[in-house]
């Protein structure tokens, strides 16, 4: 007896387990909330929008979750709604407002100032953080663009495919991005650039 | 192979240009590159150090994150069905006791509404009786008015009356000072006139 896998089935199944997903607000934000969280907080250098782009995401994902047809991974699409939520939010003119204040760039001295945990050395400990700081600084004069690529390939893992859905941009600019944003990290980080 | 990759195969004294970087740091790794990589000490030690600091970036922002996200949970209101709330005897309570306050305030509310409406209707009613009534008391008030006014004439005239006479029945005994002194009052003139002549 020769076994046939049925694609159709395998779909089911697999749109089933992401529906199950979605429906559990608890199991996606503890699966999804610090990556988010992460991301939304390069993106924008704002902690405090990356906190309320998160919650209005999980909360916007969560109550929109049937419109998820699952043709990309959960966390594409949320990082889809994150970054609409994020053009948004740039949108308003009190952000722009506060941005115009905060003429200094997005502060990600926080984000960098954590040590790794502690299997290495204290000097290498202190020399991680260096070199973290290092690529923070670099992002801080990408652009908001540049900076979340950035953060989706080499934070999140995303491949181009993925920071291509979630972003709603074309692949070779999306490889534009990410050619701009290691070029100044290389710089940063002391390249032959 | 790229265009790009091809020379670099070709000529391994050149190192990787900034595109051909990215692409190895993105994760497109051909065997030429990993040739190049081992023979290009400063190729090798930048890439090690680019993706090593990039990798530290990526372990701290997780910590950052993992911290961030502890500290706070997701506030979602779920969505219940709409008769979830019967089940819990607490809300019947407080709908029983949210019902009887809004009668009561209702009916308080209805009474206040309603006490200065009959009030005025009270009010307004007596004023038309009054008004008759006061109508049918001042005709006999004009009548007695009259009355009185008659009255008062008749006992004019007759306390006029008593007044005359007893005025002339005082004038009859009515003494003069010539009559107290036994003179007439002729006399008592005369004897004036001839009391100015002796003067004259």
């Amino acid at each position: 007896m020769q076994l046939v896998l049925n694609p159709g089935m395998i779909g089911c199944a697999m749109g089933e387990t992401i529906l199950t997903e979605l429906d559990d607000i608890e199991a996606l934000d503890r699966a999804y909330r610090a990556r988010l969280l992460r991301f939304v907080a390069y993106s924008t250098g704002d902690m405090d929008l990356a906190e309320t782009v998160v919650q209005d995401c999980l909360l916007k994902a969560y109550n929109g979750r049937e419109s998820f047809r699952g043709e990309c991974s959960v966390y594409t699409w949320l990082a889809h709604i994150a970054g609409n939520l994020v053009k948004d939010h740039q949108r308003t003119r009190r952000f722009q407002f506060w941005r115009r204040v905060q003429k200094t760039g997005p502060d990600l001295s926080e984000l960098s100032g954590i040590l790794p945990s502690g299997e290495s050395s204290p000097e290498s400990q202190i020399l991680a953080r260096e070199r973290a700081q290092q690529v923070s600084g670099a992002l801080e004069v990408l652009s908001e663009n540049q900076r979340s690529i950035f953060v989706m390939r080499f934070v999140d893992e995303m491949d181009l495919a993925e920071i291509s859905a979630a972003t709603g941009m074309h692949r070779s600019t999306v490889k534009t991005h990410l050619h701009r944003a290691v070029k100044a990290v290389r710089q940063q980080v002391g390249g032959r650039v | 192979m790229e265009a790009g990759y091809e020379r670099q195969d070709m000529k391994d004294e050149r190192h990787l240009t900034d595109e051909q970087f990215t692409e190895l740091l993105i994760g497109s790794r051909p065997a030429w590159v990993q040739a190049h990589l081992m023979d290009c000490v400063a190729c090798r030690e930048e890439a090690e150090r680019v993706s090593g600091a990039i990798g530290d970036f990526a372990q701290q922002s997780l910590l950052w994150a993992e911290r961030r996200t502890a500290a706070r949970s997701v506030r979602v209101v779920e969505r219940h069905p709409a008769y979830a709330w019967l089940l819990h005897p607490q809300a019947w309570l407080a709908g029983a006791l949210a019902t009887a306050l809004v009668v009561g305030i209702g009916m308080t509310l209805h009474r206040e509404h309603l006490q200065p409406v009959q009030q005025a209707a009270v009010t307004a009613q007596p004023d038309a009786h009054t008004t008759q009534a006061e109508t049918a008391k001042v005709q006999p008030a004009a009548v007695k008015v009259q009355a009185e006014a008659k009255i008062t004439h008749s006992t004019l005239k007759a306390d006029n009356a008593l007044l005359t006479a007893i005025d002339g029945e005082l004038r009859a005994d009515e003494s003069t000072p010539a009559s107290l002194y036994g003179l007439e009052a002729t006399s008592y003139a005369t004897s004036t006139k001839s009391a100015k002549r002796t003067s004259n």
